[in-house]
């Protein structure tokens, strides 16, 4: 019994351990936009995980810059970023010390739009102290996309119950993937601006846009947005009207169906569950 | 024909058996799975035929039968000349199809019947068959009480009705004891879980779930004779 939950929690634990691989580092968000050469109030969080233990006194080294390289042999030619932080834990993280355009112009990276969208590297350096020997070397590296991903195109919509299902394609690829999309349904007849809906999916191209108003007209335009949030111009409306529709139950109460729900009908089946169980106990007892 | 074949292939399996008493088949009880086929009688009950327009289970779900998913548990209570057997049985079966605007044409919205049905049951099973004679095909009648949850979910998924339905319901089958195939790898399975016996079972029932023929209820009993199959383990 011991050895097969041993054997189970082996198998489950590089499960467990995937959030943060030793000799990585992992860097929020997973990737950069066009927005964030400019953002000067959301940070950027790196955590890391030594392949060493620490000893005392010892401290990791941060470098950011668009070169992978990364060994234990010398530092990287790359800024670097922050103190020297104290090693205090095998697993160690960096929060709120730069702004997202501080790290892009710390790494070095062009921010121009539309040009060829660069990696930015992370490169962590476990120091020991006294002999400032390099133990590790732990890296990471997030895109930063400059260039929106295609529009999407085939949008079509269907109605539903106050709601329009809406489903689309992926544009000509441009080298910039769609991690998601928007979707706004704003009403277009009668018009009414204030009747606006925008709901943002992931990972599947279809979908069921909900809190409309049946018998009105809606406009669907949708958007593609790149990992690095660069989002892509709106697709041309598409037109739908949300219909009330009867489900199951509706058709058959609209047929004349006897059954009115709930336990009110079968008081008698529970009471005579109920009976044989308490037999059961009786027996049982008797026993 | 049917019935001079089945008699063949029983009379086979006798031949085949060894002629030396097993091992007793019940112990403290058993545990099954079970599939079943399912199409209530919603329609036929209410809008019985020649009705030419199809009843609202059919517009929404179609013509097709349905898988319910059971367990079932029961415990040893008598042993004699057979073992009868106290138990019950928790089971689920999804029906997905699509609502239907005003002009009766179908919408993309989906609207689901679920269902978990529950029961309280007797088994008589004759198991002097195998213990005595050795023949491996153990047949078995049950008797139940049902009650049956449902629910129906219309457009986003939102519940939109739930209630629950009793009924009884009787059968039997043939539980095929697979022990025979192989008892060295029984006797393993014996030692290792405490899995006496291992059966593949088929069922044929008869359901009547209509609250007692209430007035006010709709009709949950399949449509004809249930047949089931399943996967029995005794311990």
């Amino acid at each position: 019994m011991i050895r097969r939950l041993a054997l189970i929690l082996a198998l489950l634990s590089p499960v467990a351990g995937s959030a943060q691989t030793a000799g990585q580092v992992n860097i929020l968000p997973a990737a950069f936009g066009v927005a964030d050469c400019t953002s000067t109030t959301t940070s950027v969080q790196l955590s890391w995980t030594t392949t060493q233990t620490p000893l005392d006194g010892d401290f990791y080294k941060v470098y950011v810059s668009t070169s992978s390289a990364c060994t234990t042999t010398a530092a990287p030619t790359a800024t670097k970023i922050g103190i020297d932080f104290p090693a205090t834990s095998v697993t160690q993280s960096f929060v709120g010390g730069l702004t997202r355009s501080e790290f892009i112009t710390a790494s070095g990276a062009s921010c121009t739009p539309g040009a060829t969208s660069p990696t930015i590297w992370v490169c962590v350096q476990h120091t020991r102290s006294g002999t400032n020997t390099i133990v590790a070397a732990m890296t990471g590296s997030a895109p930063l996309n400059l260039s929106p991903p295609p529009v999407p195109v085939n949008v079509s919509v269907a109605p539903g119950d106050g709601a329009l299902y809406v489903s689309w394609a992926d544009g000509v690829a441009n080298g910039v993937a769609a991690a998601s999309y928007e979707v706004t349904a704003v009403a277009s007849n009668p018009v009414n601006a204030a009747d606006t809906h925008t709901q943002g999916f992931t990972g599947k191209t279809n979908n069921r846009v909900s809190g409309l108003t049946n018998g009105v007209v809606y406009a669907v335009t949708v958007r593609s947005v790149s990992a690095g949030s660069n989002a892509s111009a709106w697709t041309a409306p598409a037109y739908g009207t949300p219909q009330l529709v009867y489900d199951f139950w509706d058709q058959y109460k609209l047929d004349g169906g006897r059954e009115v729900g709930g336990c009110g009908g079968g008081p008698a089946g529970l009471v005579s569950l109920l009976g044989v169980a308490l037999a059961m106990r009786g027996l049982r007892r008797r026993s | 024909m049917r019935r001079l074949l089945v008699a063949a292939g029983l009379a086979l399996l006798a031949a085949a058996a060894p002629a030396v008493a097993q091992e007793r088949l019940a112990g403290l009880g058993s545990f099954e799975f079970q599939m079943a086929q399912y199409r209530p009688m919603i329609d036929d009950a209410e809008w019985p035929p020649p009705s030419s327009v199809p009843g609202p289970w059919e517009s929404s779900f179609g013509t097709s039968r349905r898988l319910v998913f059971k367990l079932h548990g029961g415990k040893a209570i008598v042993h004699g000349y057979g073992t009868l057997e106290v138990g019950g049985g928790i089971g689920f079966m999804n029906a997905k199809g699509h609502g239907r605007f005003a002009d009766g044409t179908q919408s993309a919205e989906a609207t689901t019947f679920r269902l978990v049905p529950l029961s309280l049951d007797l088994t008589y099973r004759a198991d002097p068959v195998w213990e005595r004679w050795g023949i491996p095909v153990v047949p078995y009648a049950r008797v139940a009480l049902i009650r049956d949850q449902w629910w129906v979910t219309g457009s986003g998924g939102s519940k939109t009705m739930s209630g629950a339905t009793s009924g009884w319901a009787w059968g039997g089958g043939l539980a095929f004891v697979l022990d025979f195939i192989d008892p060295t790898l029984s006797r393993e399975l014996d030692r290792d879980s405490g899995i006496k016996h291992t059966m593949l079972v088929f069922e044929a029932a008869q359901t009547k779930v209509n609250d007692f023929n209430s007035t006010s209820s709709w009709d949950l009993s399949n449509d004809g004779t249930q047949l089931s199959f399943g996967l029995l383990f005794a311990f």
